[in-house]
């Protein structure tokens, strides 16, 4: 036999025997929280907890993280993505919709695949970037700026299938991480801003064929429809530009949905705009709406839903209940149960003049006048609101919450707003009062009451997400540059470390070797971080 | 070119017809357009332009020719974006014929008599250089970089908000010479004027013009002064003598506007 057979057996050995890289299945997706050496979604699990289960990194050794390794992606964009790690490899989204693969230990480049988008692609209310990755079996799933969802092999970066998923032209987009569960694909869109009607879909993960689509905003002769004006439903946004939560037990999709459009004139939309500014449950194999609760009715602030709600199950009342939470942009933070939807508890968690309060069925009791004017009208929050996409973190020993906070207020403008297909859709906007009122903070709220345990303030309002880990310790940034770790209990400042560029993403852990890392994106680079030796020795040199 | 999808023909479409209004110069746009131009410039605007873009925080718009602005697409892109790395910012919440109507009502300004200033130049520049303003200002290259460099003042702020920074400098100071005092953990007192923070360092350039840096922990006390300002008040100025230095300040517009 000649050595060139025997290496074509060889290959034909290896290629029969094992793929390259192990599939991460659906069941290694529900057990997530067994697999802490990996970060397997954008939210980390399906409860959307942003929750490390690694403690080697804790509140004693913490002061030593030092960086392990930084890549540039080399674009001007911003990189806001949440990275997946899997089998010791990374995988990131550059600006706009690039895909890579690095080396988890070294952050050196395997792969990247970049599907072209071209410069007249429509980015109408956010930036050109990507902020996540879905993993199933042995492929990646993203979206892109012009509105196509793909899938790669996660070997080498090959295209398995890709889809149009809308039509940029007017506005459609996808910066969100998808969602993978059982055999399908969840993908939310952007494109509020351009007056698109919005919608959620699952996509065969195989084929990449629609499974089902849910519009946020119903058509004529559904139920809700009535809660528009005339055709204002066909430009009424709910954009569902953030990535969802799941319960497998329950068979529910979790989807934050955006504000109605145009942003703040709502004077072609009489009504409270269902289902936008909402929190839909969604039947994950049909698409069926088991249920809404809507926080801000006919919104007018540009005060969207789409913040991440995080799944929790504790006593409630005496009895134990699957509830969902939720910091909302409007500054109150909910408590719902996740069976029903039905309203348990609001408490207000940063400044806000527009409500007086929500009343018992989760409904806010409006301050008059608070609605944009010609001349301008002086409103907490700001239009960013008091938090945003920014993650927050749940630590589920502690029962807090740990939200990215914005104290800033705005003067809201109303303006004429004419629907024109791919232009912006907005009807007014703010301007930013005097700078020295505002300031950021990172706060600890108890899970049940929303009661504020601790804050730790920054000097400008979060644009940053939030992670939690089992050592006790907490990561979030800030948008000069500063990446910080807080104690978990009292919101102390234990580490700080300057990036040199905004911090518009949130951290996420993994482990390699029995090493605990930290990483995220900032500026135009991934930064990773790992305790110098000095820790792993054990050494106690304070 | 890439293929073009029926929202990209709509699109084109409106392009098109929206084509004669978009090209008509602002100058002869209709005493309509300008009168809804001024009421939003009025809300808009006015606050940094001043009314009737007098200046102010920001720039005099009573000049036939806008640095920045000699083409009318030009105009309507500032108005509409801002202009990056100054404190001119976009204006998201004006939609496309609000713009334009401000652009016009900015180009009519263009043709408005001139501002009389009741001082003597002369007299200010003389004034200048005895109050030593060069001790902590740069005109045309000559001074110390410790406020702001006043060799094109004249054109960026208006006479009213001149007058006032000399009067009462904390009222008006721009915030990327806000005054900070710090005291260290070893009891000394630094007085300087503020060039970086975040939310865990602060940089500065203190009264001997040095540069520092403090991590925030590592200090006992710091502030940001509202009340003081590394400016010293002229309040002590006549009305004359203040007239008299605010028209020299005018007369400060860059190296091609001259110093008179």
């Amino acid at each position: 036999m000649t050595t060139r057979r025997l290496v074509g057996i060889a290959i034909l050995i290896t290629l029969t025997a094992a793929p390259a890289l192990a599939q991460v299945s659906y069941s290694r997706l529900l057990n997530a929280d067994d697999e802490a050496d990996a970060w397997l979604m954008y939210s980390g699990n399906y409860k959307s907890e942003r929750f490390s289960r690694l403690d080697q990194i804790n509140k004693e050794n913490v002061s030593r993280l030092r960086p392990a390794w930084i890549y540039q992606t080399g674009t001007t964009g911003r990189v806001e993505v949440t990275p997946l790690v899997a089998d010791g490899v990374m995988y990131i989204a550059e600006p706009p919709s690039t895909i890579a693969a690095l080396d988890a230990t070294t952050g050196r480049r395997l792969w990247r695949y970049d599907p072209i988008i071209p410069d007249e692609t429509l980015n109408i209310g956010f930036p050109r970037t990507n902020r996540g990755i879905a993993i199933l079996g042995d492929t990646l799933y993203f979206g892109t700026l012009d509105a196509r969802l793909i899938a790669l092999d996660r070997t080498h970066g090959d295209v398995r299938w890709e889809t149009q998923i809308a039509d940029n032209a007017v506005g459609y987009a996808v910066t969100a991480a998808p969602l993978a569960v059982d055999g399908k694909v969840i993908v939310g869109i952007s494109g509020g801003e351009a007056g698109v009607r919005g919608f959620l879909d699952a996509y065969d993960a195989e084929t990449g064929e629609l499974a089902w689509r849910w519009w946020s905003v119903p058509a004529e002769g559904e139920p809700g429809n009535d809660t528009w004006g005339g055709d204002s439903w066909k430009t009424g946004g709910g954009a569902t530009w953030l990535t969802g939560s799941y319960d497998p037990d329950l068979g529910l999709l979790y989807w934050p949905i955006g504000n109605p459009a145009p942003d703040w004139n709502g004077d072609s939309r009489p009504g409270d705009n269902l289902y936008t500014d909402s929190l839909v449950a969604l039947d994950v194999n049909t698409g069926e709406m088991q249920w809404y609760f809507q926080y801000t009715p006919h919104d007018v602030h540009d005060w969207d839903a789409n913040q991440i709600p995080v799944l929790v199950d504790a006593e409630w009342e005496g009895s134990m209940r699957k509830l969902v939470i939720h910091a909302n942009r409007n500054a109150f933070y909910y408590v719902l149960d996740r069976e029903t939807g039905q309203f348990l508890r609001a408490t207000q968690y940063a400044t806000q003049t527009w409500a007086e309060r929500i009343d018992e069925n989760g409904r806010p009791v409006r301050v008059p006048n608070m609605e944009p004017s010609e001349e301008g009208t002086l409103v907490w929050p700001s239009l960013a609101g008091s938090t945003n996409w920014y993650s927050p973190a749940y630590d589920p020993g502690r029962m807090s919450l740990f939200v990215p906070t914005r104290e800033m207020s705005s003067i809201y403008f109303k303006s004429e707003a004419e629907y024109e297909p791919g232009t912006p859709f907005l009807g007014g906007g703010e301007r930013r009062p005097d700078a020295d009122e505002t300031y950021g903070a990172v706060r600890a709220l108890d899970a049940l009451t929303g009661e504020l345990k601790w804050e730790f303030k920054q000097l400008t309002p979060a644009v940053s997400g939030v992670m939690a880990t089992a050592g006790g310790v907490v990561f979030s940034g800030t948008q000069e540059g500063n990446l910080f770790a807080l104690d978990a209990d009292t919101g102390e400042a234990l580490w700080d470390f300057y990036v040199g560029g905004g911090v518009r993403a949130a951290p996420m852990s993994f482990a390699l070797n029995g090493q605990q890392f930290v990483s995220i994106a900032a500026g135009q680079s991934i930064f990773t971080f790992a305790l110098s030796p000095g820790a792993e020795a054990g050494g106690n040199d304070d | 070119m890439r293929k073009t999808g029926p929202g990209g023909l709509a699109l084109l479409a409106a392009l098109l017809l929206a084509a004669p209004a978009a090209t008509q110069p602002l100058a002869e746009a209709s005493a309509e357009d300008v009168a809804h131009g001024k009421r939003i410039f009025d809300i808009h605007c006015s606050r940094c332009h001043g009314l009737d873009g007098v200046g102010g925080e920001g720039p005099n718009l009573m000049r036939e020719n806008l640095r920045r602005s000699v083409e009318d697409d030009a105009l309507i892109e500032i108005v509409d974006d801002g202009i990056a790395g100054t404190d001119m910012p976009g204006h998201g919440s004006l939609n496309t014929r609000e713009i334009r109507n401000v652009a016009a009502y900015v180009r009519s300004l263009g043709v408005a008599p001139r501002e009389e200033l009741p001082g003597d130049p002369v007299a200010g520049k003389e004034l200048y250089d005895m109050t030593l303003c060069s001790t902590c200002h740069i005109t045309n290259g000559e001074g110390i970089a410790l406020g702001p460099d006043l060799s094109d003042v004249g054109l960026l702020r208006g006479s009213v908000f001149l007058k006032e920074s000399i009067q009462d400098p904390p009222k008006v100071v721009n915030p990327r010479y806000r005054t900070v005092l710090v005291e260290t953990a070893d009891s000394r007192t630094v007085m300087g004027v503020r060039t970086g923070e975040d939310t865990f360092t602060i940089q500065m350039i203190d009264e001997a013009g040095r540069h520092r840096s403090f991590r925030k922990s590592d200090l006992r006390e710091f502030q940001l002064l509202t009340d003081e300002s590394m400016m010293m008040s002229y309040a002590d100025f006549t009305d004359a003598e203040l007239n008299d230095l605010v028209a020299y300040l005018m007369t400060l517009r860059g190296p091609e506007g001259g110093s008179e």
